[in-house]
């Protein structure tokens, strides 16, 4: 076994229990936005890990899947955000002291 | 020589970014320090392991550094649309927080969390 072999060995390992981890948290999350952010973080570590295996196969093609999957998953991630960002209204303390002038003018 | 020993060693230290990530992604108490935790990381493994692999290989430096430069634009942004989306459904806080510096949700205790 040369040096090469146990380095990447050692990476992999440590990048599939960082992706293992995620997945837990996917499978354990309480709510929605911390499943989404495992699958988001999954995203990125798997660019991460393709990088690593255009790097192995000695592929150029592979760099070009990293990049179309980066951008499909920030897209993913967006759209689920605003999804569960949903009709969620928060009133901000400008509005109401906005709503609390208004009903001080009526009085 | 040199080169090899500087790529390997940027790749190691993104792997074990990658592991840092996946640890604070499991073992913080509430989403937004879940969420700084993993961002962070997760960005600075992915930067480590593309110049790496770029080092390795001079034939992938170009898509390496367009890769960089995707990520650096785009996982910030995804982070802070999480977060809005999780701060305006009133995710709930751990409870070692100390204030809300942001103060714009309106729970009765201006933005101090009790």
């Amino acid at each position: 076994m040369s040096g090469s072999m146990v380095i990447d060995l050692i990476v992999f390992i440590l990048s599939g229990l960082g992706v293992f981890f995620s997945l837990l948290r996917f499978l354990k999350g309480p709510s929605s936005f911390e499943r989404l952010a495992a699958v988001d973080m999954m995203n990125v570590m798997f660019i991460g890990i393709i990088t690593l295996l255009a790097f192995m196969s000695k592929n150029n093609m592979y760099m070009d899947i990293a990049i179309m999957y980066g951008l499909l998953a920030f897209i993913e991630t967006i759209v689920f955000a605003r999804y569960l960002e949903g009709k969620a209204k928060t009133t901000t303390k400008r509005q109401v002291e906005d709503s609390q002038a208004k009903s001080g003018e009526v009085k | 020589m040199l080169r090899e020993m500087v790529g390997y060693s940027l790749v190691g230290i993104g792997a074990f970014f990658y592991f840092l990530a996946g640890l604070g992604l499991l073992r913080m108490p509430d989403i937004y320090t879940k969420l700084q935790t993993s961002t962070k990381a997760t960005t600075l493994g992915t930067f480590s392991i593309a110049l790496g692999v770029g080092i390795l290989d001079f034939s992938f430096l170009g898509k390496a550094i367009l890769l960089i430069a995707f990520i650096a634009l785009t996982n910030p942004v995804a982070a802070s649309v999480m977060l809005r989306a999780a701060y305006k459904n009133k995710a709930p806080v751990c409870k070692e927080t100390v204030i809300d510096e942001c103060g714009t949700m309106v729970d009765g205790n201006g933005g101090d969390v009790k």
